[in-house]
């Protein structure tokens, strides 16, 4: 018997202007102790979905039709009483962002308490027991229950989400997309938690997430959704295995993987369809490039196709097209031939030499009268970098560790403390002496955040013209570059984008406008911050492939920063990984992520999920987490966490020369022979005997952001 | 400075959007019905301000009202002077229609002031933070420390007070309101990535300021100037009421001073009411416009920006 079924539902919001179909006849059923999967890229109703399950829809939502049936109990007729029976007790959840999803003004143990307290008839002492269990099986100290949230880091915030959606027991937890957010060895460590947790407990689990890799390694069901749509349904080995879905191989092909060197992302062109009618034809023909007439005519059902279901006309010629989907031209990109040739890369156009920046902590005024000296969080620590024409540099890293810090300071957005810049061989300061215009033509900057980055009441020629007015170009020759730089970022043809604002753009075109507007100068620098780090998946190899084209053709030196590992192994011929303001690992990127050398750098690799569910990983179970950046242990930062740290390193901080093979350098005296047994075998040993170390992460965001 | 100047082909551009924008936004407000009473206001009273005194039957002050040869003191309303007159014979009406001009005067120069004062103070003061930001913050506490009605005596009692004198009273003392708000609204603004994203292509303070932060705090920037309306007139008011309006000119101000001065406030209604109404009428219409402006301006600034 299926402990959750959902059959035909529909779900609609109403909206001023018209309804927004979100979910159109999904079905789906989970077991006992079931582990299932919605996967999906942003807008494909997955989230709709849960918050259906938890009769959390927002007031304009309304369910048009289906049923959803919990334990034969039907869920959708239920008055808000019976719901609050029913939430927490039977079905609970685990939000996305841990970061404000708990009350900062009362204490964890209350805050979970509250839940008992509400279904339970417990007296507090008989609550508190409870709540010490759960800590201990989320691994948290039970002795820090009566902390604030502040207390904790992101990762431990999150295990008290879990731990608190664990407290009454409940049949089902639903996680929407629990370690978005958090670093690859937080998420690791949080998602080996879930699933040992649900080895003990019998509870289903039912996984909202975006990340083909996460969903591949932790679910036995699945089904991809797109635009409210189920695609594909089935095991999760044979769904990723043998996917018989163009979507769901779209999506597969589109998400970078650590170790595929070299392979140019596919995205899948076009955006998603405007979900205000019912859908009349198949929701992806639009963007699927096995699309056929017979495609307009309604969604296709859901048929068997080998061991699992799929919504397509063509299953029958799923082998074919699986073929044909790894091919990029099928997708209407064209493929870059000899890629690994063009990667010839020119003179130097970057060399910072023992780059500094330092953010004073504030100190009472006390202290600042008799001049005691102020704590630095040394944001970026000594760091030498080089970066070449036609380069891009890949600057890898856990948050925190310093890297978009090092990104401003190079293109002098902020100042630095120490060390010196050079652009093309002239220093920074004298170019900046000569004019600020001059340098800015020469570095240009592309942000993280693509939704915020366009002022909303400029439109995309004003937007793209500026940089060229700024320098005093004459209009006919910003008319000319306008448009062929917005045409050169893939926005064909650029007549339809020139006159749009930024509200009436994708996310992904967005970014495309502010890469644009970074290109127009024909900058010989480009240093880009996290550009696809809130992208869909599909959008985000398009970025990818955009700059990298640039960097091969216009032999712009790009440094791109990002703590996603797998997109930088696609598009970087470098790679530098960071640790608290440290450059510990540089070298060819191939080199690095086959032959890690540095610890650190050996098991941030490691930990990036793999969207392959035939292989086996080992999970990375680094202890403890970064040190307060104020106060460093002396030696090497890493040694407190390092299996294989001796007195050396604790004693002296290893140079970055320590280890040195060519251009492939680590600081580490002890450089890593073989990941597995040298580190996460370890990891998996000591895991008993470490106890939690709390660490102020509040206190590290404060430094760092008010300077 | 790199950028800094303003190139007359940008700011064209952008004026012209910002006049298209300006259409959507009072097709909006007008949606609301008490918005819609309250334009209605405005336009009849800007109306009178313009024409008023050429609408006037007779001279406010000059002339006297007479019937069978002797003066017309305060008579109700009747055929000859349909407001009624004042002690001295006056006619109501024409002192009505001829007082909205200075009334409107104050009112809008006083609002316009406040507005582009508070505006840019607020503008640089929260854009460059730290000394400016302490400077000028300061300087506004000072404002707000010092009580309106007293201060506003003791310059008028030093000089002639005429109307442009009293409307740049009421500037120095009303630009604190918006400068205070538009410097919160720009801190915020200026965090957001577009505004380091304009500085990284190499843009001048003064261009990231007026082209990138100004344009998305315009709307708090007309609410208060539409709120600094109301405040100025009322405030107007209260001077000329205590005698230290502009001597030469009739005002609705100075018509309830008059009337009050004559001990007949609470026997010629005739001669009360239009000034008092006209006052309440006006400030009321500006704050229903503005609020349903405010609507649309405050909470939801993103997502009515198109």
């Amino acid at each position: 018997m299926s402990l959750l079924e959902v059959n035909d539902l529909k779900i609609k919001y109403r909206t001023a202007e018209e309804d927004v179909h979100a979910v159109n006849d999904v079905s789906f059923s989970i077991g006992e102790q079931d582990n299932y999967g919605l996967v999906g890229e942003s807008g494909c109703g997955k989230s709709t979905i849960a918050k259906t399950i938890l009769g959390m829809l927002d007031d304009n939502g309304e369910i048009a039709a289906g049923s959803v049936q919990f334990k034969d109990r039907e869920l959708a007729d239920l008055s808000e009483n019976e719901w609050q029976d029913i939430r927490w007790e039977e079905i609970s959840y685990i939000p996305q962002s841990a970061m404000d999803s708990l009350d900062p003004v009362m204490t964890v143990g209350a805050q979970i308490r509250q839940a008992i307290h509400k279904h339970r008839d417990a007296t507090k002492a008989e609550a508190d027991e409870r709540v010490a269990e759960v800590f201990e099986i989320v691994g948290l100290d039970p002795a820090r229950t009566s902390d604030y949230p502040h207390e904790f880091s992101g990762g431990m915030r999150q295990r008290v989400t879990i731990a608190m959606a664990l407290v009454l027991d409940p049949d089902l937890i639903i996680a929407d997309e629990p370690t978005t957010g958090l670093d690859v060895i937080v998420q690791d460590k949080i998602i080996d938690k879930l699933l040992e947790i649900q080895d003990e407990v019998d509870s289903s689990m039912l996984l909202i997430t975006h990340d083909v890799g996460v969903v591949a390694e932790t679910c036995d069901n699945v089904s991809v959704l797109y635009g409210g749509k189920v695609m594909e349904q089935g095991a999760t080995y044979d769904v990723f295995m043998h996917p018989t879905n163009p979507y769901t191989m779209g999506l597969q092909n589109a998400f970078p993987v650590v170790d595929e060197f070299d392979e140019q992302a596919i995205s899948i062109p076009g955006s998603l369809p405007e979900l205000t009618e019912e859908p009349t034809g198949c929701v992806f023909r639009n963007r699927c490039p096995f699309a056929t007439e017979e495609c307009e005519d309604g969604h296709p059902p859901l048929t068997a196709s080998g061991s699992q279901l799929s919504a397509c006309y063509y299953t029958d010629r799923a082998d074919e097209m699986r073929e044909a989907a790894a091919e990029p031209e099928t997708w209407g990109i064209e493929a870059e031939d000899d890629r690994e040739t063009s990667h010839e890369t020119g003179d130097v156009i970057l060399e910072t030499d023992g780059l500094e920046k330092w953010f004073k902590q504030t100190q009472s005024f006390l202290d600042d009268m008799r001049g005691t000296e102020p704590d630095y969080v040394k944001a970026v620590n000594g760091v030498d970098l080089t970066v070449r024409q036609g380069e891009i540099l890949g600057v890898a890293g856990e948050s925190g560790c310093g890297k978009s810090t090092l990104g401003e300071v190079i293109a002098a957005l902020q100042p630095r403390t120490g060390g010196d810049i050079y652009v093309d061989g002239t220093s920074v300061d004298d170019l900046l002496a000569e004019s600020t215009k001059k340098f800015r033509s020469q570095v240009q900057f592309i942000f993280q955040d693509p939704f915020d980055s366009l002022n909303p009441r400029q439109r995309v020629k004003a937007a793209v013209a500026e940089p060229l007015k700024i320098q005093g170009y004459d209009q006919e020759t910003i008319d000319r570059r306008v448009r062929e730089t917005v045409s050169d970022v893939g926005l064909n043809p650029p007549e339809k984008y020139l006159d749009q604002l930024p509200a009436q753009l994708s996310g992904g075109e967005r970014q495309r406008v502010a890469i644009a507007q970074a290109l127009v100068l024909q900058p010989k620098l480009l240093i880009c911050d996290e550009p696809a780090s809130m992208l869909d998946v599909s959008l985000k190899a398009n970025i990818l492939n955009i700059l990298r084209e640039m960097a091969d053709k216009r032999d712009i030196g790009i440094i791109y920063i990002s703590h996603d590992l797998a997109s930088l192994t696609q598009i970087a011929n470098r790679l530098a990984v960071m640790y608290l303001g440290r450059v510990i690992e540089i070298g060819e990127t191939r080199e690095v992520v086959q032959n890690p050398r540095h610890p650190y750098a050996a098991s941030l690799l490691a930990a990036s999920p793999q969207t392959d569910p035939s292989v086996n990983r080992q999970r990375v179970l680094l202890p403890g987490e970064p040190p307060n950046p104020v106060n460093l242990p002396g030696g090497c930062n890493f040694a407190p966490r390092c299996p294989k740290a001796s007195e050396e390193c604790r004693k002296d901080e290893p140079k970055r020369s320590s280890f040195k093979d060519g251009g492939h350098e680590a600081a580490c005296y002890f450089p890593v022979e073989d990941v597995e047994s040298e580190l996460l075998a370890q990891y998996a040993r000591n895991r008993g005997e470490t106890a939690v170390q709390p660490v102020d992460e509040g206190s590290i965001e404060e430094s760092v952001e008010g300077e | 400075m790199s950028g800094y100047a303003l190139d007359a082909e940008t700011a064209k551009d952008r004026l012209q959007s910002e006049l298209s924008r300006a259409r959507y936004t009072l097709g909006k407000v007008l949606e609301d019905n008490a918005a819609k009473i309250g334009f209605g206001i405005i336009l009849a009273f800007v109306f009178m301000g313009l024409f008023g005194p050429y609408l006037a039957p007779h001279h406010p002050i000059e002339h006297t009202m007479r019937a069978d040869g002797s003066m017309m003191r305060l008579e109700s309303p009747s055929a000859a002077a349909p407001m009624g007159t004042t002690s001295f014979g006056k006619d109501v009406l024409s002192q009505f229609l001829a007082g909205a001009r200075p009334t409107l005067i104050v009112g809008v120069f006083g609002g316009i002031g406040t507005g582009v004062l508070g505006f840019l103070v607020g503008l640089t003061s929260g854009y460059f933070g730290g000394r400016v930001d302490e400077a000028l913050m300061r300087l506004t506490d000072l404002t707000f420390a010092l009580p309106f009605l007293p201060m506003a005596l003791l310059i008028l009692s030093f000089v002639t007070p005429n109307i442009w004198l009293i409307t740049g009273v009421l500037v120095i003392f009303l630009w604190k309101m918006p400068a205070r708000v538009i410097r919160s609204e720009v801190m915020t603004v200026k965090e957001r990535t577009f505004v380091k994203s304009a500085r990284a292509r190499g843009a001048g303070h003064l261009r990231t300021m007026f082209l990138h932060v100004a344009p998305n705090v315009l709307g708090i920037g007309f609410l208060y100037t539409a709120y600094a309306f109301g405040w100025s007139i009322v405030a107007g008011a209260s001077l000329a009421f205590l005698g230290f309006g502009d001597p030469t000119m009739t005002s609705w101000g100075r018509m309830l001073q008059q009337v009050y001065r004559s001990g007949a406030m609470r026997v010629a209604w005739w001669w009360v009411f239009p000034p008092a109404v006209g006052i309440a009428a006006v400030t009321t219409a500006v704050f229903l416009v503005g609020r349903a402006f405010e609507e649309l301006v405050n909470p939801d600034l993103q997502s009515e920006q198109e």
